[in-house]
């Protein structure tokens, strides 16, 4: 260094600086305690996360994020303090390296965040490969030009690299993080999106935490506000926090997060007592009460998340036991309940068409009765049966082109028989059009046959009237009844497992809740839709099947 | 949930390459800067001047 340049440095009666960063050139403490408060929240939260799993590509990724961000905040403490043009030459060439590969990580640790996964190497490149005219260029003259002395100024000229180049390519980065999180959010499950959205706006305020103090200082010219963008750090540890409890993130346990927070504490505690803070004093006891108040919601939440889990444990293994349960049930009443009915019918239709020999009147009468009852016993099993294996997605229907007018004639021929016998009108109106419909004609059988016998079965008097039509490419058939009607209270457990009218086995004693249950199923895994409407009780209803047809 | 997605044998090059690149690169920039001094010095010289001709 020449005489002058020397005697210049001596006239602008720069302090000398302490263990780098401690010297009067820094104005104002909050300096020393938004860069001492991010420094020690990056190296916590950074050796806190890396400490739950080691060997985590993820938690990696966010250590070395941390641990270069303390870098970057002591570089930036040490040009505050500094008063050697060689230092602040080398330490700002040092912040020009170390600025756009924090935010490089940032992008390597999002795509890894989000894809729970190594990115290829082809990617490695693209993203790291930006940096490589910063790191070959750094020693040159495009880097930093010389060392500004006028007017006690301080800090270097910067050349090309320095004011444009890494600015352009930290807006690349920070465009590259929102555009691949958007992309991901469209593709991503309900959780995952509350996870992206978290992650993104977290990187991006703690990135923001860099250039927002240069954009501040700029405007404001006063360089103490400036260091509110450092704050974003805590409120970025703050987000990785939520995300930790909440989603499990990096694998953190309880105590981790009761270690985290006692670590902050702790670190904002000791902030306090450091003498030359005393006019920032308010601003550190402020921090450490936040810090509490989070740290406390933080561990609550964790608690009653565990207890949650707990339970939900307790519930699932009950869950199966009752799962296993009905199983055996739904065995015994197939194998034997169904057995003895089959049998008992044999025995009956023997002694009706003579097998046993002639009888007499009373005796055929009764054994029609018990055929009958028998038949009755069989339906109700199939028909629990069905929903059971409907419900567990044991069917495989044969998808087919099915015309759905022949599917609701053959009902209606069929129900027609009981429903007069019961003194009811029953009429069909089918318009002249196309009901082909793709679907398994057995199944289709069996939701219309369920739908048609629940409202014979549910009318006293009166009528059902059936009608079938098409329209905009759907077919709907409609079953309306002059029955007991449907109360709004009963409409919500209508077509549930077992749900049934608080009325209905007054009227219909044989009813078990799974006929409407059944069709259900049935339709909505044909793509089809079933509702009722009713004006009330004792007011009729009308059920409706919607199917797509074949255009 | 993250152990198996460790870096591949390619990468591990590619950063070792990338780390030693940068490590390089400050050496160069410290020799450069502190133990050679190598920089210019931007003064406003009529300034000086004129602080030194008010001592």
């Amino acid at each position: 260094m020449d005489m002058i340049t020397q005697t210049f440095i001596e006239l602008c009666e720069w302090d000398s600086s302490r263990f780098l960063i401690f010297s009067d050139n820094v104005f104002g403490t909050l300096i020393y305690y938004s860069h001492f408060l991010a420094m020690i929240l990056a190296l916590v939260v950074g050796f806190f996360v890396f400490s739950q799993n080691k060997k985590g590509l993820v938690n990696k990724l966010l250590f070395f994020i941390m641990l270069f961000f303390a870098t970057w905040t002591f570089l930036d403490l040490v040009l505050w303090a500094n008063e050697r043009p060689d230092f602040i030459m080398f330490f700002w060439s040092l912040i020009l390296l170390v600025e756009p590969l924090v935010y490089a990580l940032c992008v390597y640790f999002i795509y890894v965040f989000i894809e729970k996964k190594d990115i290829s190497f082809k990617k490695k490149i693209g993203i790291f490969s930006l940096l490589l005219p910063i790191i070959v260029l750094l020693p040159t003259q495009l880097a930093l030009v010389s060392f500004d002395l006028s007017n006690c100024f301080r800090e270097p000229i910067e050349g090309p690299i320095a004011t444009y180049y890494i600015y352009i390519t930290e807006t690349i980065y920070l465009f590259w993080i929102l555009l691949y999180a958007f992309k991901a959010y469209y593709k991503a499950t309900e959780i995952m999106r509350k996870q992206i959205i978290l992650v993104t706006f977290g990187i991006i305020l703690f990135l923001l935490s860099f250039v927002s103090g240069n954009i501040i200082g700029s405007i404001t010219e006063d360089w103490t506000l400036a260091q509110i963008g450092l704050f974003c750090m805590p409120l970025f540890a703050l987000f990785l926090g939520y995300m930790i409890v909440k989603f499990k993130t990096f694998n953190a346990k309880l105590i981790g997060t009761q270690a985290l927070v006692a670590a902050l504490g702790f670190s904002v505690l000791g902030i306090i007592f450091i003498r030359s803070i005393d006019n920032v004093r308010a601003v550190a006891i402020a921090t450490l009460l936040l810090i509490i108040i989070m740290g406390d919601l933080l561990i609550r939440s964790v608690k009653r998340e565990i207890k949650q889990k707990e339970e939900l444990a307790k519930l699932n293994v009950e869950l199966e036991k009752l799962i296993k349960q009905r199983e055996s049930l739904m065995h015994l009443i197939n194998h034997k309940v169904k057995g003895s009915f089959t049998h008992s019918k044999y025995v009956f239709a023997g002694i009706l068409d003579g097998t046993f020999g002639d009888i007499n009147e009373e005796v055929r009468r009764r054994s029609e009765q018990g055929l009958e009852a028998n038949d009755n016993g069989i339906k109700t099993i199939d028909l629990i049966l069905n929903a059971a294996n409907l419900q567990q997605g044991l069917i495989k229907y044969e998808m087919k082109k099915v015309d759905f007018k022949d599917v609701v004639s053959k009902s209606f021929s069929e129900k027609k028989i009981p429903a007069e016998k019961k003194g009811l009108k029953i009429e069909k109106e089918v318009g002249e059009s196309d009901y082909t419909v793709p679907g398994d004609a057995f199944w289709l059988q069996e939701a219309v046959n369920n739908l048609i016998d629940n409202s014979v079965k549910y009318t006293k008097e009166g009528g059902i009237f059936i009608s079938l039509k098409r329209n905009a490419g759907k077919i709907l058939l409609s079953v309306r009844d002059t029955g007991m009607g449907i109360t709004p209270e009963d409409k919500k457990n209508l077509f549930t497992e077992g749900g049934r009218g608080k009325d209905s086995i007054r009227v219909n004693v044989d009813s078990t809740g799974y006929g409407l249950y059944s069709v259900k199923l049935i339709i909505e895994a044909h793509k089809g839709k079933v509702w009722v409407e009713s004006e009330g009780e004792g007011k009729g209803s009308t059920f409706y099947i919607e199917l797509p047809a074949v255009e | 949930m993250y152990n198996k997605y460790m870096v591949d044998k390619k990468s591990k090059i590619f950063f070792l390459i990338f780390i030693s690149l940068a490590i390089v690169s400050i050496i160069i920039t410290y020799n450069k800067y502190v133990i050679n001094n190598d920089f210019e010095v931007f003064q406003d010289e009529e300034a000086f001047n004129e602080s030194l001709l008010e001592e």
